[in-house]
């Protein structure tokens, strides 16, 4: 965050009702964006939910050297916005991402807390879908390889993990997936996740994983990577060998997040109104 | 040395520069994405050792070592390709923006080198703390903040916020005569008089040249403008070397626009150059100075 800027109150122009104290930028139909309002609004802060494009057109950003004003400037967290469809326009796609641009320099520049705050690296920081880059990038080691294909799974499937690069969704078997990133793995004892937030991890089994302290890893490799809220998923090897990073995902879902529900809302809402 | 080369056919700075390296005697490897994405691909990440393998079903096969030398100007075109292409090469370049960003050889347009040129506030802020001297901007959709811009410094630049498509243009409150928040944001920037200046930085090479002309936008198609060498002054070219370092890149493309007070005035660093036409003025010196940093 820079020290120079310059707080406007947080405020909306144009809006008569109450300074917001909390914006999530989210879809309508986002469960977490949702659940994450009401657990706010109920603790009596004034929270509002809007799209990207909204709130960028809200914002105002005054650069003049070194002193920047962001106006308004409420707590944000940011969640996946979804971009233009298939069929948008070419104008519909460039007024989007001129408005993600905007979003990103204001979230970015903001004065208040912003979860996950873009920065001078990208609108989601330095997370990168690639788990050899992430695992590089939070100063691990990887030893293990890694697929991005189309139509063609790795040979011997069962060796490795599969994510759908449309959905996202991780499973063990490439069926279905016309394109993938896949991971190669020891053979697993079972799988383990992590909810970031800030220094806080936590893990939403209490599975036997051995002496492996996940949480520690997790919290260190979402902070290597510029974000304050994330999952962190590992693969537990069969033996003795460390748990294999299989994935940092910088916008936690809300079923991600189900077994430690209370605890992860309760340090977001920390985290964004200090 | 072999210097790998990523990009397309169809792009004349990823081709000029390819022909350039060839020319001087360089071992080029051309990877051509537009001939790999038409067909199943494969793309492997050794993560040991950090080699990559891309393959396609065609039979195009490509052996990218993580210690190599790369000019690469990998860019999603999926928005202008047709729908059965689009998200093969979306998927493509995750994957290939992922290696290039990691691996530990030198590479020229490194896709992770800083991304704020994107997002042009950030962009100006960020140039500002590395100490130069940055036009005042705004950025609003709310019309009446506009004018107000447009009242304190008279007619204004206003250029995208993510840096592609369309020229600059200067604007008076006439334009915005029945503007509404639904048509922002937009970004403004105090206008300055003067001429501008296009430098080149390569390592610690500075390739820079003067542009004069009566347009707003040198770059707009047909300008009447005029170019000619032109000295950098060291201790700005001392900061733009330190710029560069810090965001990881080996060659940007700076504009400046210079006043009357002969005051340095930075427009923007562009992290991915497209040189070809300057290159062409200077008899190669950019391509030069790119293999050298490539092929020491």
């Amino acid at each position: 965050m820079p020290e120079t800027t310059a707080a406007r109150p947080s405020a909306e122009p144009g809006r008569a009702d109450r300074p917001i104290d909390l914006l999530i930028v989210d879809e309508a139909d986002d469960p977490f964006g949702h659940a994450f309002s009401s657990f706010a609004t109920a603790r009596g802060v004034a929270v509002d939910r809007c799209r990207l494009p909204v709130a960028a057109r809200r914002t105002t950003l005054d650069i003049a050297g070194c002193e920047v004003t962001v106006d308004p400037a409420p707590s944000v967290l940011v969640r996946p916005a979804r971009p233009p469809l298939p069929d948008a326009t070419e104008d519909e796609r460039f007024a989007w991402t001129e408005c993600y641009s905007t979003f990103w320099s204001a979230a970015a520049l903001s004065p208040r807390p912003v979860v996950n705050r873009p920065n001078e690296w990208g609108g989601v920081s330095r997370s990168v879908l690639s788990a050899v880059v992430t695992e590089r990038r939070a100063g691990r080691v990887p030893v293990l390889r890694e697929n991005f294909w189309n139509d063609r799974p790795p040979p011997d499937p069962d060796r490795w993990f599969h994510q759908d690069l449309g959905s996202f969704a991780v499973s063990d078997s490439p069926a279905g997936i016309t394109f993938g990133r896949s991971r190669e793995r020891t053979a697993t004892q079972g799988w383990e996740q992590v909810v970031v937030v800030g220094s806080a991890g936590f893990r939403v089994t209490t599975a036997d994983i051995g002496p492996r302290d996940v949480e520690a890893q997790s919290v260190a490799a979402v902070a290597a990577l510029g974000l304050q809220f994330a999952t962190v998923s590992w693969a537990i090897p069969a033996g003795d060998g460390p748990a294999v990073l299989a994935r940092v995902n910088p916008f936690p879902g809300l079923e991600e997040c189900r077994p430690v529900l209370r605890e992860v809302f309760t340090t977001l809402l920390e985290l964004l109104l200090p | 040395m072999t210097i790998h080369v990523i990009g397309t056919d169809t792009d004349t700075t990823t081709v000029h520069f390819a022909q350039r390296a060839h020319a001087a005697g360089h071992r080029v490897e051309f990877v051509n994405l537009r001939a790999v994405v038409r067909h199943p691909w494969h793309f492997e990440l050794d993560g040991w050792n950090g080699v990559a393998h891309l393959r396609s079903r065609a039979g195009v096969e490509h052996h990218l070592p993580g210690d190599g030398s790369y000019y690469a100007r990998v860019v999603d075109l999926s928005p202008v390709l047709d729908p059965d292409e689009g998200p093969a090469w979306t998927r493509l370049v995750m994957g290939l923006t992922a290696f290039l960003d990691a691996a530990r050889g030198t590479v020229v347009n490194r896709p992770s080198g800083q991304a704020h040129n994107g997002s042009k506030p950030l962009h100006e802020w960020w140039l500002a703390r590395q100490g130069f001297l940055v036009p005042p901007s705004r950025t609003t959709s709310d019309r009446e903040r506009i004018l107000d811009f447009l009242d304190r410094h008279g007619p204004v630049i206003v250029k995208t916020i993510t840096g592609v498509r369309g020229a600059a243009q200067l604007v008076d409150a006439g334009r915005f005569a029945s503007f509404d928040a639904s048509q922002g944001p937009v970004h403004l920037q105090r206008r300055i008089e003067g001429f501008d200046v296009r430098v080149h930085l390569v390592g610690g090479e500075a390739f820079a040249e003067r542009i004069d002309g009566a347009v707003v936008d040198y770059r707009t198609r047909g300008a009447d403008i005029t170019h000619r060498p032109v000295e950098v002054p060291d201790e700005l070219v001392v900061r733009m070397r330190s710029a560069a370092e810090t965001m990881g890149l080996a060659f940007t493309g700076w504009d400046f626009r210079v006043d009357a007070q002969d005051r340095w005035w930075c427009l923007e660093a562009n992290p991915m150059p497209g040189y070809d036409w300057y290159d062409r003025r200077c008899d190669g010196a950019i391509s030069a100075a790119l293999c050298r940093v490539l092929a020491p």
